[in-house]
């Protein structure tokens, strides 16, 4: 049986080619390509230079700044799983009869707007927002409590809002799949609730736990809007100091240079956990 | 409480939502016995044995382990282990580690375990496989090590769920003679859990017959093959025909039945039997002789429909009146000149035709 | 238990957000009645009516777009040979799965240098990166499911090529493809990360929105909040409803 000849052949492949160099791989090198130029005026010179990479190598609060991002995504990412795990696993396997309900209502916020649940939680948090108008209300305090706001820990818990989906999703797939027969098993050889979950579920599910945590990292790594509106000086991101060379400070090359580090950084996370997502012996 | 039964289950009974998966299951099973659940699927075996495991909670009854009341005690504090239908391997554990997980459980240390371990791995016959994981066996290997992974806890008793099911025809036979040696080199208790009723004959000791979560009976496999106590035991178990008639004379030796206008003599039966009551009457294809030379107490010409040769004998199947009869011939018995359409005289012995009343016409397994 | 109190952390900010768009006061400090009169206010807000709009442009034309790059991409990768699938895979599913600030920073980077002005093009081209690969992974993975034994059993029917794809494989993806356009298109609705990085005088509703957000939250912010809330949980269940939906599906 001869292979049909059209959706066999390269020729398919043209369109997302073309898509490829022009969106993806294209930007990507010209980004490269910025980060060693200068910027004087309106103009971008033409000649190559390192000045911007050591202008960032050199200054403290850049390095300051992206540590501080790396912890707050650490912290993002680990209040995700404490948080989507217990669910994912209660949902997935414990559950009869409202199971695809109640996992529907966890992919709800997912694709409610990103800008409308962060308002809300600016709403939550802020001076004249509902955790102080209720304190105020009920006569615990008499002017607003200005910590809740514009800080580290309001950065991380709204960060953690938006990331729980997507950290939900990958549990609740690896979780589900997991056969009956298997807890049977461990059960019959000897092994309690408890146990079971420790050397059989949780080593089966560790690649959705890993999918899971590289997604919300990555989410709060480069996020930039999030911390504008509601980190202040002190929840101040990485994603903030590639935002302003675009914009105020206009200096194209310096944030190319950050931009390209972000980059790079991603792919090594990808990297990473696309090597250790395929275990040996995994359910397929 | 007899100190020889392993396993006894009381009036176990186990209730799904309306269904009723098992009902009022009396069973005792003895020391370093073979033991066989035997039905067709969704007869309940699968889930008496479940409760044995302690993966299911019976609605009803107690379970004794080895003297003890089990009921209430969880799967894992049980002395017994189940060797699963789908061998249950652990994927991110490759064989070694499968087997150590029991004796993980029982916290036994490394040092201990390992000669055990491959002990066990010997006893199977799948040394060298340690490293491998389930993706990388076949569905025999895999068989073994899930029997290993059961076995290497030393546990008092065996649970077995249809075993063999996924396995070809010649692994089948093979493997059935590799647990029926461990069986006896061990000297434990296996309950069987099996649809396969040549399976459960060749290897048990005793049988339970059950359908619809009942039990129809429980006995060793030449008992069940020639006294079958219902005619749902006497279909699913080797070959039977079943012809329908009503009872005539009732003497102190045997039963008169009038099938298609024929007197047949049957052997008596236990239960109460009146004149004039329509009744089943069976007899076994190969307990039917043809033409034969002695004088026999049931004898009948009949006509040949059709003959089938089946490799190492022959099937013929013949006709009287309205009623048709199967009956086997060796291949070296058989005369060819013998056509279809040729009349022959079939006889068999009064005591090989067996009586059950009409109303069990509807528990007959009957395969098309 | 536990489940329950996640759920309501959850949901809670959401209702917060709907509860004070009747909020009758400018401020948000304290509810002292409840009123409608926010949400006929958006009604007489041009620029907002106008974002929502070129919102609505967007993401139509940049599914649509996506459409054909997506189907296309997903047949080489599913029924062509060809070596580094992996790579091809990974590389394709960057746009979603890189922080969208990356992305954007490096598209904005290309219209410099190709002296592109920022305007309705800019942002388009941004929204195609994305969804094309929401469509393509869809179709991808129906594909795969599918097989090539359908398109073995027409073409020995005696169908062509063309009617092969026409009547054969176009129906059965044809739910993916719906699918994937759908979920493309909510995402892109809502975009705001690498749409702000592209955007000039030209907005779109999440641009605007984030605009108002500079004098404060006030009722109006919450008024246009919750219907954009509405809409997407609209269409979420008008998606469940059409594809069937599997969780591994949705996610990306």
């Amino acid at each position: 049986m001869k292979k049909p000849r059209v959706t066999g052949s390269y020729i398919l492949g043209v369109p997302i080619f073309i898509w490829l160099l022009a969106l993806v791989i294209t930007p990507v090198i010209l980004m490269f390509i910025m980060s060693f130029k200068l910027k004087e005026g309106y103009e971008v010179t033409k000649t190559f230079t390192l000045a911007n990479y050591l202008l960032f190598a050199k200054n403290p609060i850049y390095w300051k700044v992206l540590l501080k991002t790396f912890r707050m995504s650490l912290t993002v990412s680990c209040c995700a799983i404490l948080l989507s795990y217990p669910l994912a696993y209660f949902v997935s396997r414990k559950l009869k009869r409202f199971k695809e309900l109640l996992f529907m209502l966890i992919i709800i916020p997912l694709w409610v707007s990103y800008l409308v649940r962060m308002i809300a939680w600016r709403t939550i948090l802020g001076n004249r927002g509902l955790i102080n108008s209720l304190l105020m209300a009920v006569g615990l305090i008499n002017e607003p409590l200005k910590f809740f706001l514009y800080n580290q820990i309001a950065v991380i818990i709204t960060l953690t809002y938006i990331a729980v989906p997507f950290v939900f999703i990958p549990l609740y797939t690896v979780l589900e799949k997991i056969p009956k027969n298997l807890i049977d098993a461990a059960n019959d050889l000897g092994a309690n609730e408890f146990r079971t979950f420790l050397h059989v579920i949780l080593p089966i599910s560790s690649p959705g736990l890993l999918t899971g945590f590289m997604l919300s990292f990555l989410i709060a790594l480069g996020d930039y809007i999030i911390p504008q509106q509601l980190g202040g000086s002190r929840g101040m991101m990485f994603g903030n100091i590639i935002w302003s060379q675009f914009g105020f400070a206009s200096n194209w090359p310096l944030g190319s240079v950050m931009g390209f580090a972000l980059f790079f950084i991603a792919s090594i996370i990808l990297t990473l956990s696309q090597k250790f997502g395929y275990r040996q012996g995994t359910i397929e | 409480m007899e100190k020889e039964l392993e396993i006894e289950l009381r009036d176990i009974t186990k209730v799904f939502g309306s269904v009723i998966a098992v009902n009022n299951a009396n069973i005792k099973i003895k020391f370093g016995e073979f033991f066989s659940l035997l039905g067709p699927s969704g007869c309940g075996k699968t889930t008496t044995l479940r409760m044995i495991a302690g993966l299911e909670k019976p609605s009803k009854g107690r379970i004794f382990l080895f003297g003890k009341d089990v009921t209430d005690t969880p799967a894992f504090l049980r002395e017994v282990n189940t060797v699963f239908q789908d061998y249950a391997i652990f994927p991110h554990m490759n064989v070694y580690e499968n087997i150590y997980f029991p004796l993980k459980m029982r916290k036994i240390p490394k040092e201990l375990a390992h000669p055990r371990i491959m002990n066990i791995l010997n006893l199977v016959n799948m040394e060298r496989f340690e490293e491998r994981y389930s993706n990388q066996l076949s569905g025999g290997q895999r068989q073994r090590i899930a029997l290993a992974r059961a076995l290497v806890n030393e546990p008092r008793a065996l649970l077995l769920d249809e075993p063999l099911g996924a396995l070809d025809f010649k692994l089948r036979i093979a493997m059935q003679n590799v647990l029926k040696d461990i069986q006896r080199r061990l000297s434990i208790a296996f309950v069987y859990v099996t649809h396969d009723q040549t399976e459960a004959i060749t290897m048990s000791d005793r049988i339970a017959v059950m359908k619809d979560g009942i039990i129809h009976q429980i006995g060793t496999p030449e008992d069940i093959y020639n006294n079958p106590k219902t005619a749902f035991v006497a279909s699913f178990i080797g070959e039977m025909n079943f012809l329908q008639g009503k009872v005539g004379n009732i003497s102190s030796n045997n039963v008169e039945v009038s099938v298609s206008n024929h007197k047949i003599l049957c052997k008596k039966i236990d239960s109460k039997i009146d004149r004039s009551e329509d009744v089943l009457v069976c007899v076994r294809p190969e307990k039917i002789h043809i033409n034969p030379s002695n004088k026999m107490p049931n004898l009948i010409k009949s006509k040949i429909n059709r003959v089938v040769f089946r490799g190492d004998d022959y099937e013929i199947t013949t006709s009287f009146n309205d009623s048709s009869i199967r009956l086997v011939v060796g291949y070296t018995s058989w005369d060819k000149a013998n056509k279809v359409g040729t009349e022959i005289t079939i006889g068999w012995e009064d005591h090989d035709s067996i009586i059950y009343p009409l109303h069990m016409k509807d528990d007959i397994i009957k395969y098309a | 238990m536990y489940t329950i109190l996640i759920y309501i952390f959850l949901y809670l900010p959401l209702f917060v957000v709907i509860i004070f768009s009747f909020s009758p006061s400018k401020t948000i400090y304290g509810m002292s009645g409840f009123t409608l009169n926010w949400y006929s206010k958006l009604f007489s807000d041009r620029g907002l009516l106008l974002s929502l709009l070129h919102s609505l442009e967007v993401s139509i034309i940049s599914v649509c777009v996506a459409i054909i790059f997506g189907t296309f991409g997903a047949f080489f990768l599913v029924r062509v040979k060809f070596p580094g699938k992996g790579l091809f895979s990974t590389v394709c599913r960057l746009p979603l799965v890189l922080p969208g600030i990356i992305i954007g920073l490096a598209l904005l980077i290309l219209f410099i240098n190709l002296n592109v002005r920022l305007s309705m093009l800019t942002i388009l081209v941004g929204h195609v990166a994305f969804t094309t690969p929401v469509i393509m992974f869809q179709v991808a993975s129906r594909l795969q499911r599918m097989g090539r034994s359908y398109e073995y059993a027409a073409l020995d029917l005696g169908a062509n090529i063309v009617k092969t794809f026409w009547y054969v494989i176009l129906p059965m993806i044809k739910t993916a493809i719906i699918g994937g356009a759908l979920l493309a298109f909510t995402i892109s609705f809502d975009e705001i990360i690498i749409t702000y990085f592209l955007t000039g005088t030209w907005t779109t509703l999440p641009v605007f929105i984030y605009g108002m957000l500079r004098f404060g939250l006030s009722p109006q912010v919450y008024a246009i909040s919750s219907v954009v809330l509405m809409f997407s949980i609209f269409i979420i269940f008008f998606m469940a409803r059409f594809t069937g939906t599997r969780g591994e599906e949705m996610g990306r």
